[in-house]
């Protein structure tokens, strides 16, 4: 448990993701991000932009818990990730977050459905919430995969076979089977044309619904309309300058 | 999906690369298993070859030297011991039966064995089996010759053949002295062939056997190694003379009683009289393995080297593969794996090939031994086993798969490592 | 995680071991007829040589092993130094006295009785072997001795300080001089050989089926 980690932080069951005074910095430099509050509340939409450099990698690192900040805590669920041991949260991650990378999401050998699996898997609660909706996870996973356009046959096939907007689909699927509390997408359109990055973003929000926050980072200010809530680093952190850090 | 399968698609995916080194690991393990096969195919041979004779009797010698001229038709002898001597031993009251043996005689490279009956009667080997003719009989007359089953198979004699024997050793040529140096031939004395052992898988199978009798008739006419000059004896004339042999090179011996051979082994060693050895077989091949126990040891390491090469190979290859994989492991990291488990998936790995690389080296064995088998036997009297992995094998095997695991855990923490440092971003 | 469940970690542990245990020393050699628990194979007996001593035919005895000493072996009131009725101290070694002397401890020896108590003991007794027959490389048959060298810088013990083992199952790792202990039920070996007055038979020391042979430990 870090030191700097206020002991009243409340836990707060409906909100989605809560940040606190959170203080990060690489070894040996100074602090490259400074968040003095950030909430999500459950189901909601956030669209975090801002350039490359700006600390976004480092923030959603934090976030997802693979990062434990120096000082500040960070809330997922209720659940202050510093306060876990690193197994464990490693374990709370899989439950609860499902990430979205810009590309090179999937695992190339493994078929797009075993992809999804996957995630399941590694998470015991992803699991009980598939069963508990009265379904298995490779049923989940088919259902989950055809909604979002990615047919039977497809399904099957190696990943790397599939194209940068069905692996984008697929790590969406991946992302959001068993109900996580918090969805991070780190420019997950960027690589992909417009009509794609439109038609990607209406299946997440879609699919996303009431129960999973979406958290999404991306430099492209033409999708901030389609979300809740639009935020930008600079005024998020308070030591967010384009390039100066990695 | 578990782990295990994970590992398996993953390496399946990059066979390309890593075949080589799974290659190199299955030819090591063949080399290792091949070296204990045969290790064992010659222990188990030897032993095969003495099943049933108590002692073996002979002139004052080295043990092993004595059961390797005898038995193996290895080496030469020096002298012999008398027919006296014999005759007493089968005389002796806790004596069964005695064979006795004369050497010295070939025939196009195989050693001819002078006997009596007593050898197709009382001669065990393996499983304590008898002798078994597969055509004919020691029957005939005084120049009947009975062939080993590799003697006939090779020169390709039947019943009826007719054969002439070489004066001196098998490879005479190469020993020269008293019995060697010229390939003098008993052409006027032909010997026709009465019977064909069946195969033993033994020395036996490589001698042609003659009568004492015949033995000593063949030479009547001969003096110091070489035939009298002017004097010639026809076969017919030989039955006016005495060929009660007066030397013969060893005898095999078995009692009523076979607890009683330590107490009969040093009533000969140290009887009064002719200097005599008395061997008790197996004790003498325990000194041979002794011997050659250094060899073997030697042969062993060098293949457990081979092997370490092998899977230092198998870890070289994983390692070099893992920068390629930093998008990988960040994919497994952010679907919620620990790097604990990026650890154990890279072991698993090379354990897995290490094992499938082995289990491939297994097969190789048994598939060359399956195809060898019948030559060796034929020609070396080896007996290769085909039967399934003793326990020695398997315990090779897990211990080669414990050396993969071993070896993987290079990978596997550099893989860690990397896991930890590179988080949801990989700097490729 | 659904990694490495550890119950499938036991269970190929224990597998393995199972199987490693499954084929221990005692396997068949090769060309085992299937499905037979190999016994050491009697010498044949032909026409013309004599029956020797076999002692396969009978089933081992229940009952607790006691452990056994080597002169537990010898006859309560046996002395073979009683022969000497002269003091060999004071003999030369050249002496034809000390030789005659020396011929009558080794025919002593030679014909040295059994006890007949031993008969059907069922014993563990610890001694050296000397391997004398084997299946292809698998010992089917040894003498065990009290000490070491018997056969090779020693004289050999007398008839009854030794003892005529059969394995029921041949053993691969047994080599000359081994030391190990051996159960099994004790029985004196008779002269079967036809050539006996008819009606006599002599006893002419131990022999013991072994139901175990392990490598000796000196408890």
């Amino acid at each position: 448990m870090n030191p700097g980690h206020p002991h009243h932080a409340a836990t707060l069951p409906d909100r989605a993701l809560s940040v606190r005074a959170l203080r990060f910095a690489w070894p040996g430099q100074p602090a490259c991000l400074d968040v003095a509050r950030l909430d999500v509340a459950a189901g909601e939409t956030v669209f975090l932009h801002g350039p490359s450099g700006s600390g976004k990698t480092t923030l959603l690192a934090l976030l997802a818990g693979i990062l434990v900040a120096q000082s500040g805590a960070v809330l997922v669920a209720g659940q202050d990730l510093g306060a876990l041991a690193p197994r464990r949260r490693d374990g709370f991650r899989a439950d609860h977050v499902g990430i979205v990378f810009q590309q090179f999401n999937l695992v190339p050998y493994l078929s797009a459905r075993d992809n999804v699996l996957l995630q399941c898997g590694f998470s015991a609660r992803r699991r009980q919430q598939v069963r508990a909706a009265g379904s298995t996870p490779q049923q989940e996973a088919a259902r989950l995969l055809e909604r979002l356009g990615i047919d039977q046959r497809l399904q099957q096939r190696p990943a790397s076979t599939l194209s940068v907007g069905e692996q984008q689909r697929v790590a969406a699927a991946r992302a959001l089977i068993g109900r996580p509390t918090l969805l991070i997408a780190d420019e997950p359109t960027s690589a992909l044309d417009e009509d794609n990055a439109h038609a990607f973003l209406d299946l997440l929000l879609s699919e996303c619904g009431a129960s999973c926050a979406l958290l999404l980072v991306s430099h492209d200010l033409r999708l901030a309309p389609r979300f809740g809530r639009s935020l930008a680093m600079a005024d998020l952190s308070r030591v967010a300058r384009p390039g100066a850090y990695r | 999906m578990n782990l295990l399968l994970l590992a398996a698609k993953s390496a399946w995916s990059r066979r390309g690369a890593l075949a080589l080194a799974v290659l190199s690991i299955t030819l090591s393990v063949a080399l290792l298993l091949s070296v204990e096969r045969l290790r064992h195919a010659a222990h188990d041979s030897f032993a095969a070859s003495v099943s049933g004779a108590d002692l073996v009797v002979g002139p004052r010698d080295h043990p092993l030297r004595l059961l390797l001229h005898a038995v193996f038709h290895i080496g030469m002898p020096d002298t012999g011991m008398s027919w006296d001597s014999a005759r007493r031993i089968g005389a002796d009251p806790a004596v069964a039966w005695t064979i006795p043996l004369s050497l010295g005689d070939s025939h196009r490279g195989f050693p001819v064995v002078a006997t009596s009956r007593a050898f197709f009667a009382h001669y065990r080997y393996g499983r304590a089996q008898p002798l078994k003719f597969s055509t004919g009989a020691d029957t005939g007359g005084l120049f009947r010759v009975v062939l080993g089953a590799e003697v006939a198979r090779q020169l390709g004699y039947q019943i009826g053949d007719q054969l002439a024997l070489n004066h001196g050793g098998a490879d005479a040529g190469a020993h020269p002295g008293e019995h060697g140096g010229h390939h003098a031939r008993h052409d006027d004395k032909p010997f026709t062939v009465a019977g064909v052992l069946a195969p033993t898988g033994t020395p036996v199978d490589r001698a042609l056997y003659i009568g004492l009798p015949a033995m000593e008739a063949i030479h009547l006419d001969w003096h110091g190694g070489a035939p009298i000059p002017g004097l010639s004896l026809p076969a017919a004339d030989l039955g006016k003379f005495d060929l009660e042999p007066r030397q013969v090179t060893a005898v095999l011996v078995g009692l009523k009683q076979r607890a009683a051979v330590l107490r009969m082994q040093r009533t000969i060693n140290t009887g009064a009289g002719e200097a005599l050895s008395a061997v008790i077989p197996a004790v003498a091949l325990s000194q041979l393995w002794e011997l050659t126990g250094a060899a073997e040891r030697v042969l062993d390491a060098i293949s457990a080297l081979v092997l370490a090469v092998a899977l230092c190979g198998l870890a070289a290859a994983v390692l070099a593969g893992l920068n390629e994989r930093r998008r990988e492991l960040a994919i497994l990291r952010a679907v919620g794996a620990r790097p604990l488990h990026v650890f154990l998936l890279l072991v698993c790995e090379g354990a897995g090939l290490t094992l499938a690389g082995a289990a491939a080296g297994f097969a190789l064995v048994q598939i060359a031994a399956l195809g060898l088998a019948p030559w060796a036997l034929a020609h070396w009297g080896l007996a290769i086993e085909m039967a399934r992995p003793s326990a020695s094998e398997l315990t090779l095997l897990a211990a080669v798969a414990g050396a993969g695991l071993v070896a993987s855990v290079v990978p596997g923490w550099r893989a860690y490592r990397l896991s930890l440092g590179d988080g949801l971003a990989p700097g490729v | 995680m659904r990694c490495l469940p550890r119950s499938h970690l036991l269970l190929g542990c224990a597998l393995v071991a199972a199987a490693v245990a499954g084929c221990q020393r005692d396997r068949p050699a090769p060309g085992a007829a299937a499905g037979d628990a190999p016994q050491a194979a009697p010498r044949h007996a032909t026409a013309s040589s004599a029956a020797t001593a076999t002692a396969v035919a009978t089933p081992p005895a229940t009952g607790p092993l006691h452990e056994a000493e080597w002169f537990a072996l010898l006859p309560k009131d046996w002395e073979p130094a009683h022969t000497f009725n002269e003091d060999v101290e004071s003999l030369s070694d050249n002496d034809p006295r000390a030789m005659a002397a020396l011929e009558k401890l080794r025919a002593a020896w030679a014909d040295a009785p059994v006890e007949p108590s031993m008969d059907g003991a069922r014993i563990r007794i610890g001694g050296f072997i000397i391997p004398l027959d084997s299946d292809y490389g698998a010992v089917t048959e040894l003498l065990l001795v009290p000490y070491f060298g018997a056969c090779i810088h020693a004289p050999p013990p007398p008839a009854n300080q030794v003892i005529h083992v059969f394995l029921r199952t041949p053993l691969r790792d047994l080599k000359m001089m081994d030391a190990v202990h051996v159960s099994g039920t004790l029985r004196l070996a008779r002269n079967r050989s036809p050539d006996n007055v008819a009606g006599l038979i002599e006893t002419v020391g131990y022999e013991m089926t072994a139901e175990a042979v392990v490598p000796y430990s000196p408890d």
